[in-house]
């Protein structure tokens, strides 16, 4: 007996000198579970595990309510000079032709176009700049209708990129990656948001050609990516024949299409039961929409209804198919019948060397249209609606490149700082945010980064950047790759 | 026990020392030196704070705890030291209440329940005794008075330090304290607020430093002693903002030194109050979404933008079931219960379809028929859509008519109705309901005097009257379309021009002289080109300026060769179709780049013909690109010389031409060139072209001792 004692001995002193025994650890331990419950009450998603972020996703519902529904993104392929638009460094002027200190370089990398070049003199614009509306904000005398409509718009002046040649820095705006293969910006929204109309692409894509040295546009810039490729952009052209394969063969009717339509849809579900690759219902899809695109791209190309005066406002080059006019026309058509992004290019403001012509010249194309544009989006009332965006892929440098004069002078590409502007969509308007040095080299206030710009135009849209992913490869993907954040001053 | 008479005599002194402070309060100058000691107050307030609850706790159940304490010396010597740090207490906030910024309803009741505690407690040591002896209920009782006296005494004082309403301004968030966008007044809920909050201890009526005050709108416009306050229009006259915008350190700062200072957002709402001309009745729903003020007022308070709805969500599934690619049905945000309806395809819209959605009517806040076909019947369905925010209109037949069924609807805040057939008389109606901020009647009948006085009558309301041509501009026409757009043809060319402007008149000649407004032929019908033609086009409309004048010249280019080879290579930027673009007709544009024009750099065009059957060519004909200007900073010249070589098979080539083109003037230089190479031999079978682009630009010309560019876009063979 005293043997058995003695185990229980031992266990009696263990417990007394736990001060804690089986029951007491667990009528405490229930204690504990009860405090946690209850603070749990104050974290409202922890258990149920965000999932409704997801299903949101896939209804594409945004995740909050959006300040802006559609996106009209012109962009001004080639770099636009923002020492010749919006960023007024009068120093410049004074300082003709002194080398740039290399301490405002800092060493940064050039492109091989002047890298070998052995001074780097400044230049200041040879345009007048002069402030405008009650933002005061600064515009060159190359853009005398932007000029009028300032206190409707944002302009950034710190918008910096990674990439300092055309492609991989136009890829990296359009698909926040300067590799391509990633969906575009265009893409990401139909993914995100869905089509408003779904007889017309959520995403269409417009270009113009400039007068300047034309870089490339081509479709990568448009592409879905590894997202479905119902979300690719559909290219308009300019003419009798806006979207490309879309009219009915010589001697198809619409009846005849209609059957081989549901025919060759029977066929396709036959096909998608056997191999379950998504892409067939994606193409079943796109028939439909190209089907129903037969009545509803005519409706919306057809200017022939706007008011005579629209022309004064876009300026007469607005009936010409084909221009950036045009374009801007058609931009307002598409976004007005529901169009969930309208990318508009024009080409040509490449200039490395006589700026000063090519520009004014470049300048003259859209100056008119773009204003017009948010002015037309305006007295619609779809300017609160709708987020108009102007720029170009980088900037261009302070210092020359070649020939030198005040008169005639180039510029090579300078990623560090450049000027954009945004309208409408939430957008606070008559702002000018950030600031770049007095040389207009390096920013000195407000940066903005392209990934940040991703991040605050998907925000206006009612979608969280960090939300929106994509699972590809193993891994989730998103706009804004690892980074990104949403410039909140500049929203209204 | 007794007490010890030092602690009596402590505590006495101290309560003197204050009745005394009280009594000759308005005398008092406080040193600095002693303003950090009042500064104290703060902090040290939370030791009789606790002592006293301590006592309390021993004194109210002193029974029980006398069992496992020796409770009697920890009652005296708690309430000993409560009542010691509540009168140092007191001494310190009367010191901290001297200096500016502290007045008011919530100091005095501080200030008195505080004064009572540190009394009440310096008894309660001195009686301690009686709580042993019957008086003990009287005791206890006074113990709870005085802890009854430091819960109002803390409150008060939490309401001077964090602000009235602290402690309860959570569960109050949803109601009184959002600023009701539709109903405040810039002055009243806005700049108000800060001017009291930052300015109005000193600028009172009861204490207006400087002969200011900053209480309401008449005493504001008065301005004090150093003159009137506002310039309306003008901040930086403004005696108020320059005050506020000195420099901290400045003596004439606003407010001053080490007073709360205003913020940022507050000093902008303030200087873009008086920008906006310092009204004292304006409302903020007057004010344009993207006015700076309105921006100021949103910076400073929490304006509620997104709105939250107070009605079901609708069935998903019904949803589902109204979605058609032509009635789009989308939930605002993901949980939000409010839907926006979107119609497309005006031939597939009947108000019927409108009428379906009835279902779903409380849930729609936004309706857009843009376009569409709406009838008597559609808009009043429309009308039952009680819960519509906003509703597009544009370019739909509605009329004035029609736009009565919108008076139904409570909440419409902003109607679109552009390119409509409603009149002043309709808005005018319209704008009278209540909810209703902004209209949009761009393109309607609507004129501009009509339009001042709509808003002189809703000064409230926006009336967005767009785009307005004002006839000064002529704008002047494009040029016309001209199909086919090549100049180069075989036999015969049928041209036929088009304007994208209606009612544009086209008028041209093909006799080199400039077309006019009247003698010359109106295009009405496929001009046919046989001959070598210069055709001269031009627009003409009332109202506009004319076209400028394009000129075609039509160049027949009868013969081809049967086979061509490229000897060098184009640039690799511009290589157009290659050898094919010699003899395709096609004719370059203004466009260097539109895949017309071969470019070539720095090497020659060199290109060989052949034909089949021996044939007479009488002249070779290059037409190239003159550009001055650049191209990729290198202008673009004619060819430095043109050599070409022929003969009736390769080995018996020879000679027929050289010649160094003269390069065009820059004052008068044409974008286009053709260059005659007389050749004047028959039985050619063979025949081979080199043009060399200039080396070295020469002298006098732009560009001088530089490479020029050569653009070719065709031969022609005659």
């Amino acid at each position: 007996m005293e043997k058995k004692n003695v185990p229980s001995m031992e266990k009696e002193i263990l417990n007394a000198k736990l001060f804690q025994n089986r029951r007491q650890f667990l009528s405490s331990l229930s204690i504990g579970i009860g405090s946690a419950a209850l603070g749990s009450l104050l974290m409202p998603g922890l258990f149920s595990g965000g999932k409704s972020g997801q299903d949101a996703l896939a209804k594409a519902i945004p995740h909050f309510a959006p300040k802006a529904k559609r996106v009209i993104y012109l962009f001004q392929s080639g770099g636009v000079s923002q020492l010749e638009s919006f960023d007024y460094k009068p120093k410049l002027r004074e300082m003709l032709g002194q080398d740039l200190p290399e301490s405002v370089r800092g060493g940064q990398r050039l492109t091989g176009m002047t890298s070998g070049q052995a001074s780097f003199p400044l230049v200041g614009s040879y345009f007048d700049f002069a402030q405008y509306g009650e933002s005061r904000a600064w515009v060159s005398s190359l853009f005398p209708h932007t000029a009028k409509i300032v206190d409707d718009l944002c302009i950034v002046k710190s918008m910096h990129t990674d990439a300092i040649n055309h492609d991989p820095a136009i890829t990296f705006f359009q698909t926040g990656a300067q590799q391509g293969n990633r969906p575009s910006m265009g893409a990401w929204l139909s993914y995100g948001l869905g089509s408003e109309n779904e007889n017309l692409p959520a995403f269409c894509v417009l270009i113009s050609k400039g007068k300047g040295d034309n870089q490339g546009i081509y479709s990568k810039l448009w592409t879905n990516g590894f997202l479905d490729s119902v979300h690719q952009g559909v290219q308009f052209m300019g003419g009798p024949n806006p979207v490309l394969y879309l009219n009915n063969p010589e001697g198809t009717d619409k009846v005849s299409r209609r059957n081989l339509l549901d025919k060759l849809g029977k066929l396709n579900a036959m096909q998608f039961e056997v191999f379950g690759d998504a892409e067939i219902t994606a193409k079943v899809q796109q028939y439909e929409m190209a089907y129903r695109m037969q009545t509803s791209v005519p409706e919306v190309t057809d200017v022939s209804k706007e008011p005579d005066h629209i022309v004064k406002m876009y300026g007469s080059e607005c009936l010409v198919p084909g221009t950036y006019a045009a374009n801007c026309l058609l931009a307002r058509k598409l976004s007005e019948s529901g169009v969930r992004f309208v990318q508009l290019y024009h080409q040509g403001w490449d200039q490395h060397g006589g700026l000063p012509g090519m520009m004014a010249l470049q300048a003259k194309d859209v100056d008119q249209a773009s204003a017009a544009l948010v002015t037309d989006l305006k007295q619609r009332g779809l300017l609160d609606e709708t987020l108009v965006i102007w720029g170009g892929e980088f900037g261009r440098t302070n210092y020359c490149q070649g020939h030198l004069e005040f008169n005639n002078y180039g510029r090579d590409h300078h990623p560090r700082s450049f000027s954009i502007w945004m309208a409408g969509g939430g957008v606070k308007p008559g702002l000018v945010y950030g600031e770049t040095d007095e040389f207009g080299y390096n920013i000195v206030k407000d940066p903005v980064h392209v990934h940040d710009f991703h991040a605050t135009v998907l925000h206006l849209l009612g979608l969280d950047h960090e939300r929106l992913t994509y699972q590809h490869l193993g891994r989730r993907y998103r706009l804004t790759d690892v980074a990104g954040n949403v410039v909140k001053s500049i929203i209204a | 026990m007794k007490i010890p008479n030092w602690r009596l005599n402590t505590l006495i002194g101290l309560n003197c020392f204050i009745l005394f402070f009280l009594l000759f309060e308005h005398l008092v100058r406080v040193p600095v030196w002693m303003q950090v000691i009042g500064r104290v107050h703060p902090m040290l307030l939370h030791f009789p704070i606790v002592l006293l609850l301590m006592a309390g706790i021993f004194i109210n159940f002193s029974r029980q705890l006398e069992k496992t304490l020796s409770i009697k010396p920890l009652i005296r010597e708690t309430l000993f030291v409560a009542a010691l740090t509540a009168a140092i207490t007191v001494i310190m906030g009367l010191l901290l209440a001297q200096e500016e910024g502290y007045e008011g309803g919530n100091l005095q009741w501080h200030k008195w329940t505080g004064v009572g505690i540190s009394f009440l407690s310096g008894v309660l040591v001195c009686a301690q005794g009686l709580q042993y002896t019957r008086y003990r209920f009287w005791f206890a009782a006074v113990t709870n008075l005085c802890l009854l006296l430091v819960l109002i005494a803390g409150h008060f004082g939490a309401a001077l330090t964090h602000g009235e309403q602290f402690v309860f301004e959570p569960l109050k968030q949803n109601n009184t304290e959002v600023f009701d966008i539709n109903t405040a007044q810039v002055f009243d809920d806005a700049v108000l607020p800060i001017l009291k909050a930052k300015c109005l201890s000193c600028h009172n009526a009861g204490k207006s430093k400087g002969e200011l005050i900053l209480a309401d709108s008449a005493s504001m416009a008065k301005g004090g002693k150093n003159g009137v306050l506002l310039q309306a229009g003008n901040p930086m006259e403004s005696l108020l903002i320059q005050r506020l915008l000195l420099d901290i350190e400045h003596e004439h700062h606003m407010p001053p030194k080490g007073k709360p200072q205003l913020t940022p957002e507050e000093l902008t709402l303030l200087q873009a109050w008086v920008a906006k001309g310092a009204q004292f009745n304006l409302p903020v729903a007057m004010l344009n979404a993207d006015d700076s003020l309105l921006l100021a007022i949103g910076a400073v308070y929490p304006i509620h933008k997104e709105e939250n709805f107070d009605f079901p969500a609708a069935d998903a599934k019904q949803i589902e079931k109204l979605s058609t690619p032509y009635r789009v049905i989308r939930v605002l945000a993901d949980g939000s219960p409010a839907l926006s309806v979107s119609f497309y395809g005006a031939g597939f819209y009947t108000d019927q379809a409108l009428a379906e959605l009835e279902p779903i009517a409380q849930q729609i806040v936004s309706l857009n028929v843009d376009g569409m076909p709406i009838g008597k019947q559609g808009l009043e369905t429309v009308a039952k859509f009680k819960n519509l925010r906003d509703i597009n209109l544009n370019d739909t037949p509605i009329d004035d008519a029609g736009l009565t069924a919108l008076h139904a609807l409570p909440k419409l805040g902003s109607v679109r109705l552009s390119g409509t057939a409603i009149t002043a008389a309709g808005i005018k109606e319209l704008l009278a309901n209540d909810a209703l901020r902004r209209v949009y009647i761009w393109n309607t009948p609507i004129t501009n005097e009509e339009v001042s006085q709509l808003t002189a009558s809703f000064p409230t309301k926006v009336v967005e009257m767009g785009f307005v041509d004002d006839g000064q501009t002529t704008l002047s026409l494009t040029v016309p379309q001209i199909t086919p757009a090549r100049t180069f043809f075989r036999d015969e060319l049928q041209i036929t021009m088009s304007h994208p402007i209606p009612g544009v008149e086209i008028r041209y000649s093909l006799d080199g002289k400039e077309p006019d407004s009247s003698n010359s032929t109106v295009f009405d019908k496929p001009i046919s080109i046989r001959s070598n033609q210069q055709l001269s086009v031009k627009a003409f409309k009332e109202g506009w300026a004319p076209s400028p004048t394009i000129v075609r010249g039509y160049v027949r280019s009868a013969k081809t060769p049967d086979r061509i080879v490229m000897e060098g290579r184009p640039h690799y930027l511009y290589p157009a179709r290659r050898e094919i673009s010699f003899f395709d007709l096609e004719s370059g544009g203004n466009n260097h780049a539109d895949g017309k024009w071969q470019g070539y750099l720095k090497s020659p065009l060199s290109a060989v013909m052949h034909f089949d059957e021996p044939t007479a060519i009488d002249t070779l004909t290059l037409s190239v690109m003159q550009n001055y200007q650049g191209i990729t900073y290198m202008p673009v010249y004619a060819p430095e010389y043109i050599e070409v070589w022929g003969g009736a098979d390769t080995t018996e080539e020879k000679l027929l031409a050289k010649l160094s083109p003269v390069p065009g003037k820059p004052e008068q230089l044409e974008g286009h060139r053709l260059i005659d190479c007389p050749i004047h031999t028959t039985n050619l079978r063979y025949l081979k072209l080199i043009a060399r682009p200039y080396r070295k630009i020469p002298d006098g010309y732009p560009g001088a001792g530089g490479e020029a560019w050569l653009f070719v876009d065709e031969i022609i063979l005659k």
